[in-house]
């Protein structure tokens, strides 16, 4: 059995904007959290408890895969990395969004 | 797939996953409290805002078990409510599955525990690991008995052992407690002082014996009972110091051994343990291989290097290979024949050791055979079952059709009607696991039968026949629920939606092939179970040598009785004349043991000027025998003449032979006036034949006849102990009746064991044939009824929805008989051919069960066209109702509808 859920907008744009952030390599939560904020410019701020379900959604989907290792000031962090089969749910999530985006442009301008 | 596992694998660890969630969360916080910090905020609010951002940490760890789990027990718990709700709406669906899949579970768990019990769990005592059986190999044979001289060297001079211990194996005794009115039949072992402490094994309740136990003949009165015989037998009381005569011989109690220990035969748990010491004290005289003069047999054995009967296990050291403890012991072994002086091939012989983890199974090939046959007969009654249930959803797709087609229209996705489906199979199939449970515990001690009564009895279930039972739940499951669920949501919407609709090609196809399928695998189960049936039929009827009719056979009891050999010999003859002169008694004589079903006793002989040539092995069998005993039995003589009054004490010692034995004593000519004696090399005088016997079936029935002779009792000191007494057609009941009587008149202090018929002797001896000709006739019995309940079932829906079709040919002038050719007609085609695909598996598969057939062939052609006429016979009968059905359909009724 495939993936399922039709996830709302808000919802399957969080799992989106981390795919996106994992690409460079792997990160932790926080780090995560702050590259998220950092690319969009500070606007925005992924609520915490969005971001760990997200990840664990991920995580469920087998888009990303978590390992333990040390964070920057020595502590043990979980770095989540980017899988293949994320990778090209990302590719195929983008292609939609930016669909979606456009269309939605559309309506707003012709309002 | 893989994401169900990954849920499954949080499912199982999700306590750390949500430790490792609350870890992250706080390392969050930390770097967050960090980050203001380094922007300038005091701690205080650093740490405020940090909290802040972060929320709740309850929440956060909540929402994220639901990405994982609630959601999808919530929806689990969805479908087995609905579930629930359709099977109590339809209790005759439910019930019918459920039952089936209750006998095949249940069978299947049955059979499961007892191969888990005889074939693969380990003993229940201290690391059986180490165990490891002793044994000597010749190239042609395998020995496993040992002297107890030759056990006390080896156990003494070694290295590589912790401890060596020696034991017979398990036998029937009669057995008295103290304050029993009656004796009773217990299963007893001889074992040496250091069994229970080399196993590790304490006692539950006073003590296990020492190697002070067991020291010197005739001395150690004692006994430890297991746990199970103590429950059974004793309530459970305190029955320390208390007696129980054995074979006359009282004992006391000084232990009783904890629940889980059975002794080291998985497949015959032992009632009670006495020392080897007390062997000539008990009278014990089984399984015992022995070279030289036989008349050391009634002096206790323990003295004696030549006389072998005890079976070895050993402890390996910690640290020593069981390749070093080989090395050693064969040497030592070797070293004590030299030192016996043995001879013959028993110096060629090689010692070697065996794993003992899993205990003492001489039968477990035999049993182990079996017992996969059975677990193949019982796989098949499942797999009809499966099919028959898959028909069952498969026909009550058609009646939901709509329901799911509507299910669809309105949005719910396929893959969530397929989980729905699902769950109700496995639903299904958890009920039948439920039941299965109940059957396996009714049917189990049918199964133990089959192996002998062998394997432990009580409890069996535990988590590993569970685990068992969890895992067929969840195939049986898969099995019958994958193609329904698939099918019947492949539905046109449209269509499905339609008033009536009728899209039932492909299910019609796959409901045909699954009855084909039920109808094969029974052909099959039928066939065997014919198969059995005539093989047994042939053994009961199989040329013995020896008359089958009127003919008595009774034990008595003379060991452990202080009979000198002279007063022994008065005994008899005053017994048989006493018999003899009974009205309706034609002849009686006494024997060591029964012609069959009570052991052989054989031993090398050797012939008068023969050399063997090197590695030639001369056996045969031997009984000694009363003067009447060839008549009695009813032995035909080919040669010769049969013991007579001429034969005594002081004339030439004399024996009867069969013509196995005529054909190895003399390759030409005639072997009467030939002389053999037994032991090797030959010792004058020996025996001199005087008669040849046509060849008799002696100890199992299977075996072909093998050389033996009879010797007589005036010349022999050996205890007879078997009756045998031929009588007037019609007298046996009544001679039987007055012999416990009659015994006792002429010594009130020999005991009778047993009397039986002949036929009942016989069929003791095939009481395992029996129970597997049974069990097979049940599985197949079963296995023919779910194929016709399956068969029917498809036909009556036939019918059913075919009702208009039917009322419009009657309409047209079709007449009745015509109708019911037409449902039979499809029922005998379903038939046929499930019946060929059998009949072409059938002898192909029945060479795996061709060691345990007797005089019969696979392919035998008169059990097939039985199997075959069985079956279309039960098609027929699972046709004609629906078939009659169709013909009563009136016409104007059918079309109004």
């Amino acid at each position: 059995m495939g993936a399922s859920s039709h996830p709302e907008l808000l919802g399957g744009t969080v799992d989106l904007l981390i795919l996106r952030a994992l690409i460079a390599g792997p990160l932790h939560g926080y780090a995560v959290a702050q590259r998220i904020r950092q690319s969009s410019g500070d606007v925005l701020a992924l609520g915490e408890s969005s971001l760990y379900t997200s990840l664990q959604r991920l995580l469920l989907n087998g888009w990303v895969k978590a390992e333990w290792g040390a964070s920057e000031n020595n502590r043990r962090a979980r770095y989540y990395t980017l899988t293949a089969a994320g990778r090209k749910h990302l590719d195929a999530e983008a292609r939609q969004f930016d669909v979606v985006v456009t269309a939605i442009q559309r309506v707003l301008g012709n309002a | 797939m893989m994401r169900t596992l990954r849920r499954l694998w949080y499912f199982v660890r999700h306590g750390r996953e949500e430790a490792n969630l609350a870890e992250e969360l706080a390392l969050h916080q930390q770097l967050a409290e960090q980050d203001y910090r380094a922007a300038g905020m005091d701690a205080a609010s650093a740490r405020a805002a940090a909290r802040r951002q972060l929320g709740n940490t309850a929440h956060a760890i909540e929402d994220s078990r639901e990405v994982w789990g609630w959601a999808w027990f919530d929806a689990l718990a969805k479908d087995l409510r609905y579930a629930l709700r359709y099977m109590r709406k339809h209790p005759g669906f439910a019930s019918v599955a459920v039952l089936a899949l209750g006998l095949g579970i249940g069978a299947n768990t049955a059979v499961f525990s007892l191969m888990d019990a005889l074939l693969w769990r380990m003993l229940p005592v201290r690391a059986p690991a180490e165990l490891v059986l002793l044994y000597q190999a010749t190239p042609r044979e395998q020995y496993s008995r040992f002297s107890y001289p030759i056990f006390a060297g080896l156990r003494s001079h070694n290295t590589t052992l912790s401890d060596l211990f020696a034991i017979t194996r398990p036998f029937s005794a009669m057995v008295q407690p103290d304050g029993a009115a009656q004796r009773e039949s217990a299963t007893c072992e001889l074992v040496t002082g250091n069994f229970f402490s080399t196993l590790g094994v304490n006692a539950h309740m006073g003590r296990v014996f020492t190697f002070g136990d067991d020291e010197k003949p005739g001395t150690h009165p004692v006994t430890v009972i297991s746990h199970a015989y103590w429950k059974r037998r004793f309530a459970q009381e305190d029955v320390i110091g208390r007696t129980i005569v054995v074979n006359k011989t009282p004992l006391t109690i000084v232990g009783v051994t904890p629940p889980e220990f059975f002794g080291v035969t998985p497949e015959r748990p032992v009632d009670m343990w006495i020392p080897t010491a007390m062997q000539s004290a008990l009278g014990y005289n089984m399984n015992v291989h022995s070279v030289g003069d036989m008349r050391d047999r009634e002096r206790p054995w323990m003295n004696y290097p030549h006389i072998s009967w005890l079976q070895l296990i050993g402890r390996l050291k910690q640290g020593a290979t069981s390749e070093q403890a080989t090395a050693e012991l064969h040497a030592l072994h070797r070293q004590f024949l030299e030192q016996y002086g043995a001879t013959g091939t028993r110096r060629e012989e090689r010692l070697a050791l065996a794993p003992g983890a899993r205990g003492i199974a001489e039968l477990r090939a035999r049993f182990s055979e079996q017992l996969w046959l059975m677990f193949g007969m019982v796989a098949f009654v499942l797999s009809i079952a499966c099919a028959n249930v898959a028909n069952l959803l498969l026909a009550r797709a058609a009646t939901r059709q709509k329901e799911i087609a509507v299910r669809l229209a309105t949005g719910a996705p396929r893959r969530r009607l397929i989980r729905q489906l699902f769950t109700e199979s496995l639903l299904l199939a958890f009920l039948g696991g439920a039941l299965g449970l109940l059957v396996a515990h009714w049917s189990r001690p049918l199964l133990q039968v089959l192996v002998a009564g062998a394997g432990p009895t009580g409890a069996w279930l535990d988590t590993r026949i569970l685990s068992f039972t969890l895992a067929v739940v969840f195939l049986t499951a898969l099995l019958f629920g994958t193609v329904p669920a698939f099918q019947s949501t492949r539905v046109d919407v449209s269509d499905g939606l339609k008033e009536g609709a009728t899209s039932v090609g492909g299910r019609l196809r796959l409901s045909r092939a699954l009855v084909v399928v039920q109808v094969a695998l029974s052909m099959l189960l039928v066939f065997g179970a014919c198969l059995f049936a005539r093989s047994l039929r042939n053994l009961q009827q199989m040329d013995l040598g020896f008359r089958r009719e009127n003919l008595l056979l009774a034990d008595l009891q003379l060991r452990g009785l202080e009979y000198p050999a002279a007063q022994r010999r008065q005994y008899y003859d005053k017994l048989l004349a006493r018999i003899e002169s009974l009205p309706g008694v034609w002849a009686a004589s006494l024997a060591e043991r029964a012609q069959i079903g009570a052991g052989t006793q054989s031993g090398n002989f050797s012939i008068a000027g023969y050399q063997p040539r090197d590695g030639e092995e001369l056996n045969l069998a031997h009984q000694v025998v009363s003067t009447r005993y060839f008549e009695t039995m009813g032995m035909t003589l080919v040669a010769g003449r049969f013991f007579n009054s001429t034969d005594t004490e002081r004339s030439t010692r004399v024996a009867v032979i069969n013509e196995s034995l005529a054909r190895r004593l003399s390759s030409k000519g005639s072997a009467l006036g030939a002389r053999f004696s037994l032991g090797a090399p030959f010792a004058p005088p020996g025996f001199e034949v005087i008669g040849i016997v046509r060849d008799v079936r002696h100890g199992s029935l299977r075996e072909s006849p093998r050389p033996m002779a009879f010797l007589h009792a005036s010349q022999n000191t050996d205890i007879l102990e078997s009756l045998a007494i031929y009588t007037e057609p019609g007298r046996e009941r009544a001679i039987a009746a007055e012999m416990r009587h009659l015994i006792s008149q002429v010594d009130p202090t020999v005991p009778l064991v047993s009397v039986r018929t002949i036929d009942e002797q016989i069929n003791r001896v095939l009481r395992h044939e029996h129970a597997l000709a049974r069990l097979a006739g049940a599985f197949g019995g079963v296995a023919i009824s779910l194929a016709a309940v399956g068969l029917f079932g498809l036909l009556s829906y036939n019918v059913a929805r075919r009702t208009r079709e039917i009322g419009i040919r009657i309409a047209l002038g079709a007449s009745r008989p015509r109708l019911i050719r037409m449902v039979l007609g499809e029922a005998l085609i379903l038939v046929a051919v499930g019946a060929a695909i059998g009949l072409v598996a059938g002898p192909w598969s029945a060479r795996l069960i061709a060691s345990q057939l007797y005089a019969i062939t696979p392919n035998d052609p008169l059990t097939i066209g039985i199997a075959a006429a069985l079956l279309i016979t039960v098609g027929a009968i699972a046709g004609y109702i629906p078939a009659r059905r169709a013909s009563m359909v009136e016409a104007m009724m059918a079309l109004r509808e």
